[in-house]
């Protein structure tokens, strides 16, 4: 159990990410399980069917019928567990750039299981802000502008007539 | 005068009642003179019986007389009596109307004496009351004056005090307006200032957000995010 869950918690940085692989996981061992036709065609897209099926290739999938339903539970739980880091952008980031960022925050913060929830504020203009346990902090550029406020508006004060 | 009617009254119904018994007696023995009966027809008892009525009658009749002339005599009496009485009345009543009359003479000169008196005493009381008045009246009107013109003197100094105060208060409150009113102008030229402040920035970051934003390109974008991570890990906000 813990080593499927390793497995699926190293490469999967989103929150939505990893709440859709254990249900497509769920989807996937149910019809596999319990399906009178089991070599039918699923409705997975082709990135998922690669990502379940690395999965069976470790022999991670490797249950009887009885214990399908125990340990998708138990993995539902452990998502539910995990807890998240929510990061606003005020863009949004390919997938393919998500997973560089979520690789880049578990080596840089040391935290090896750390899940993005993404959110978008367009008002940030730059950079992110982010909410960990709780607490908001903006790192973005509209924190930036509002730091630096006394000496933009000083600049501005520059060009005025009666100043 | 009032004693003398009783007395009057007893005379005259004393006098009736006389008359009244003669009359009576007469009657009766006009009854006892028809009484004539023959002594021979009565026996010896009888005959003294009717002898001792007929002395009875003879002495009764005698008593009446005697009475009757009596009582004429007292009736005369009485008439005399009674103008003895009168004129006895008659004096007396005179002379006390004579003094009656006296003393109200001498009560009506007394009291025109004492009119005449009150009258003159009043006449003293009046004029002295006139000149006492008069003396008031010139000392009041002098009072009045002496007054008024300290009232005057008093309404001048403190009208000149009242005057210098207020304006000297007015001075200072102008002042203090002035002052109010400068700090006032000041703190809404803050606020105002403060506000323009705010919205300089606002529609800045507005401005950037829209046209800047937009204008970034994805390896810009990813620049900044990971310039703000760095800047998460140096302040160790994810421990």
């Amino acid at each position: 159990m813990n080593n499927l869950w390793q497995k699926i918690i190293t490469n999967t940085y989103t929150v939505k990410t990893l709440k859709n692989r254990v249900r497509f996981l769920r989807s996937y061992l149910n019809r596999a399980k319990f399906d009178q036709n089991p070599n039918k065609e699923q409705n997975l897209s082709p990135e998922e069917l690669i990502w379940i099926e690395s999965l069976a290739e470790e022999h991670l999938l490797d249950v009887d019928t009885k214990s399908v339903s125990p340990m998708m539970d138990e993995l539902d739980e452990m998502v539910e567990k995990t807890e998240a880091l929510t990061v606003y952008f005020p863009f949004d980031p390919p997938s393919e750039e998500i997973d560089t960022l979520g690789s880049w925050m578990r080596s840089n913060f040391g935290k090896s299981e750390l899940i993005m929830d993404i959110k978008y504020d367009p008002a940030l203009i730059g950079g992110c802000a982010l909410v960990w346990k709780g607490l908001y902090r903006d790192f973005s550029v509209r924190k930036k502008i509002q730091d630096e406020k006394q000496q933009i508006l000083d600049s501005f004060r520059k060009y005025a007539p009666n100043s | 005068m009032e004693v003398f009617l009783p007395v009057t009254a007893i005379v005259i119904s004393s006098t009736l009642a006389l008359i009244f018994l003669v009359l009576y007696l007469k009657e009766r023995g006009s009854g006892h003179e028809n009484l004539h009966i023959d002594l021979k027809d009565l026996d010896p008892g009888g005959q003294k019986n009717y002898q001792l009525l007929n002395e009875a009658i003879k002495k009764s009749q005698e008593m009446l007389s005697a009475s009757e002339s009596e009582s004429l005599k007292m009736i005369a009496n009485s008439k005399t009596n009674i103008q003895k009485l009168e004129e006895e009345h008659t004096k007396e009543l005179e002379g006390y109307i004579k003094q009656f009359e006296e003393s109200i003479k001498n009560t009506s000169a007394q009291v025109s004496q004492s009119i005449n008196l009150a009258s003159s005493q009043f006449n003293t009381f009046l004029q002295q009351l006139a000149e006492k008045s008069q003396q008031f009246e010139a000392a009041n009107e002098q009072a009045t004056t002496v007054r008024i013109e300290k009232m005057l003197d008093q309404l001048e100094t403190k009208l000149s005090d009242f005057l210098l105060e207020s304006e000297q208060k007015t001075t200072g409150a102008i002042d203090l307006e002035l002052q109010s009113t400068r700090q006032l102008i000041e703190t809404y030229k803050q606020q105002q200032l403060k506000l323009i402040d705010e919205n300089i920035i606002s529609m800045m970051e507005r401005t950037m957000a829209l046209v800047i934003g937009k204008r970034l390109t994805l390896k810009d974008q990813l620049d900044l995010v990971y310039e703000s991570l760095e800047k998460a890990k140096l302040e160790k906000f994810i421990i």
